[in-house]
């Protein structure tokens, strides 16, 4: 760095021609290096190209939505009821599957662990008023309901990812009896966090919606019936603005024509690539109930006309949080804490962004081991010391004051 | 019959008058249309903070303060040379749409807002208010397009302020590439944090749904006419489907709660 410009050079055609020449010896390198990416990608197929690969037979449906088991990996069974994971609509739960050895299902799986997880299929203008209500109390109450059935009885447990974490804990919430335990990742909880302690770039969507009116927001969903999955991919892309205007050019030309790296790449894109509309009468509620008026927090959500108190959530809960998030800040997800009793409560911050805490390699030990180690530990399931189906003790726990 | 042709005069005059006034009132209209419209394809006179090339010309400044960068310019091969005005006015985000001015606005707003009469169709007012609506988007579009704009202007001031020439010849492009793309990443976010941007986001995003909205109601008319179902009667059918939908499933629930 030069502390001071004023004394710089004058810059006369020489010079410039010798920064030029400089300049263009660099850009054909990083030409090279994006020749051996652009073979590479040439030689790829989209066949090449395959994500959630992992085995799974639908046992359960509901109209759009699916509840698949996946196939055993191995013999080892562990002492744990099954567990069920649950993704939000703004994105696919092929997450947790992405490739072989970056998947949170694979992990679970070879540790003997019975895995379920929900699909809520493709929601159409046909599903629009769809709301959080039937999302929460319908479908997704269904779903752990038969999956206690096919437990004789015994309360399971739940994984929720996302907004998916946010069904799971207002499930829980309600109907606890349902559970043994509840897992949640990247969740968010108090949806206006603590924006004077965001890092930089983070809360966007939380400053964004509250900074719309309930009439901007109901203005989108009702013009296009559903949140568009377009718009909302637009949206993420927006939150890290140069790495989404670099990825296709310098970040593709400094993967040098790297297969094993491009396919990684090209996995990630394609789960990007498949964004579900979200149901417009649930987006209303998302948008409106809970990121502009954090009602969740204030105790005053309702869905179908109960209220949600999380302090009703009586099981043991892991609440994993990425430290590095940009769509969901530290602060949203942590303040679930608050709610639950402090010997029930565990965390693990995860030192990576809000997708990296299920696709990066570190996060297969952090994320898949630290949850797949927590289920084993708090949600021991034996024939007769099993919990029985009865109500959990409820616990009430005032309103945080925002 | 003095007093017959006398009044036949004035009927006349009057009627003459009256013409005169008429097409006085024409010409005038046209006139204004004529104007109006001229400049609704002019360009608003250049805002200096918006100008590219001056953006450029400090840039270069802040690299090298004796150069001049319109030298080089002038070395530049084509009709840019003779006007570079003209052709870093291509990367002017206010020059990329024509303003509209206000006096077109008003026409419209005037048109669009006259009372409506219960069996006469007004598809004047109903066009007034579809162009009223392309220009709230173009407008909305465009300021939205400023506030980007200068986001890219400060990321360049910055990356000129921390960064030597002297660092850029000793070959070390990648090192400088990666400098600027964080530059520009932390100037991107900062201004996506701030009010202007927040406002200029939501105008766009009212702007851009009253115009989807528009087209809604247009392919919503045509399909009335040729007996087409429409958006909205499907969207009614749909809710009527969805209610008894989630009725049926409370009764089973409470059907099974029974059983039990």
């Amino acid at each position: 760095m030069t502390a001071d410009k004023t004394e710089a050079t004058t810059l006369d055609f020489a010079e410039f021609s010798e920064v030029y020449q400089s300049v263009w010896k660099d850009l054909m390198e990083a030409g090279n290096r994006a020749v051996k990416s652009s073979e590479t990608l040439s030689k790829l197929k989209q066949h090449d190209v395959q994500i959630a690969e992992t085995p799974a037979d639908v046992v359960f449906r509901v109209d759009k939505v699916t509840l698949s088991r996946y196939r055993p990996l191995t013999g080892k069974k562990a002492n744990t009821p099954p567990l069920i994971i649950c993704y939000g609509l703004f994105g696919r739960q092929t997450m947790i599957d992405l490739q072989e050895d970056r998947s949170l299902v694979r992990h679970l799986l070879n540790d003997g662990i019975d895995v379920y997880v929900i699909d809520w299929g493709n929601p159409t203008r046909a599903d629009q008023f769809m709301t959080l209500d039937d999302i929460v109390l319908g479908y997704l109450r269904d779903s752990v309901e038969y999956l206690v059935d096919q437990n004789d009885g015994k309360p399971v447990s739940m994984f929720g990812i996302c907004e998916g974490g946010t069904f799971a804990a207002c499930l829980a919430a309600l109907e606890p009896e349902l559970f043994s335990g509840l897992a949640l990742a990247i969740t968010p909880i108090d949806f206006k966090g603590d924006p004077e302690n965001f890092r930089p770039g983070e809360g966007f969507l939380n400053s964004w919606t509250r900074h719309m009116s309930e009439e901007d927001v109901n203005s989108v969903i009702d013009t296009y019936g559903n949140m568009p999955g377009e718009l909302t991919g637009a949206v993420f892309s927006s939150l890290t603005p140069i790495a989404s205007m670099t990825k296709y050019n310098l970040g593709l030309a400094r993967l040098e024509g790297d297969e094993d790296a491009m396919l990684n790449f090209l996995r990630m894109e394609k789960w990007i690539s498949d964004r579900p509309d979200h149901p417009g009468a649930a987006a209303k509620q998302w948008f409106n109930e809970l990121y502009r008026e954090n009602r969740l927090v204030e105790g005053k959500f309702e869905l179908d006309g109960r209220k949600v108190n999380l302090g009703h959530i009586s099981v043991p809960v892991l609440n994993i949080y990425a430290e590095h998030d940009h769509i969901v800040p530290v602060s949203c997800t942590r303040a679930l804490g608050e709610y639950v009793r402090p010997k029930l409560y565990r965390e693990i911050g995860f030192p990576g962004g809000h997708v990296g805490v299920f696709v990066s390699r570190k996060a297969q030990g952090v994320v898949a081991g630290g949850l797949s180690k927590w289920l084993r530990e708090t949600q021991k399931q034996s024939g007769d010391d099993a919990p029985a189906k009865a109500p959990a003790k409820r616990k009430t726990v005032s309103a945080k004051k925002n | 019959m003095a007093g017959s042709d006398n009044g036949m005069e004035q009927m006349f005059k009057m009627w003459q008058e009256g013409q005169n006034a008429f097409f006085g009132a024409q010409k005038e209209m046209a006139d204004t249309f004529a104007k109006t419209f001229s400049e609704s394809f002019t360009p608003k006179p250049k805002d200096p903070a918006m100008q590219g090339y001056e953006a450029w010309q400090n840039f270069v400044k802040a690299w090298a303060p004796s150069w001049d960068p319109a030298s080089a310019m002038r070395m530049t091969p084509g009709s840019f040379a003779k006007n570079t005005d003209a052709m870093f006015s291509i990367f002017d985000p206010s020059t990329w749409m024509a303003q509209t001015p206000d006096q077109l606005r008003v026409i419209l707003q005037s048109i669009a807002s006259a009372p409506q009469f219960a069996d006469l169709t007004m598809p004047q007012s109903d066009a007034a208010q579809s162009w009223q609506e392309v220009l709230d988007f173009q407008e909305a579009s465009s300021e939205f397009a400023k506030v980007i704009y200068s986001a890219w202007q400060r990321s360049y001031e910055a990356y000129a302020k921390s960064n030597s020439l002297e660092e850029l010849k000793s070959g070390k492009v990648e090192e400088a590439i990666n400098t600027w793309l964080k530059i520009a990443n932390k100037e991107l976010l900062n201004t996506q944090g701030t009010a202007d941007f927040m406002e200029a986001q939501t105008n766009l995003l009212r702007a851009a749904m009253a115009l989807k909205k528009r087209q809604s109601e247009q392919a919503e008319a045509w399909c009335a006419a040729y007996q087409i179902p429409t958006r909205s009667e499907i969207d009614d059918l749909i809710k009527i489907v969805h209610d008894l939908r989630k009725e049926v499933r409370a009764l089973k629930r409470e059907l099974a709660g029974a059983k039990k």
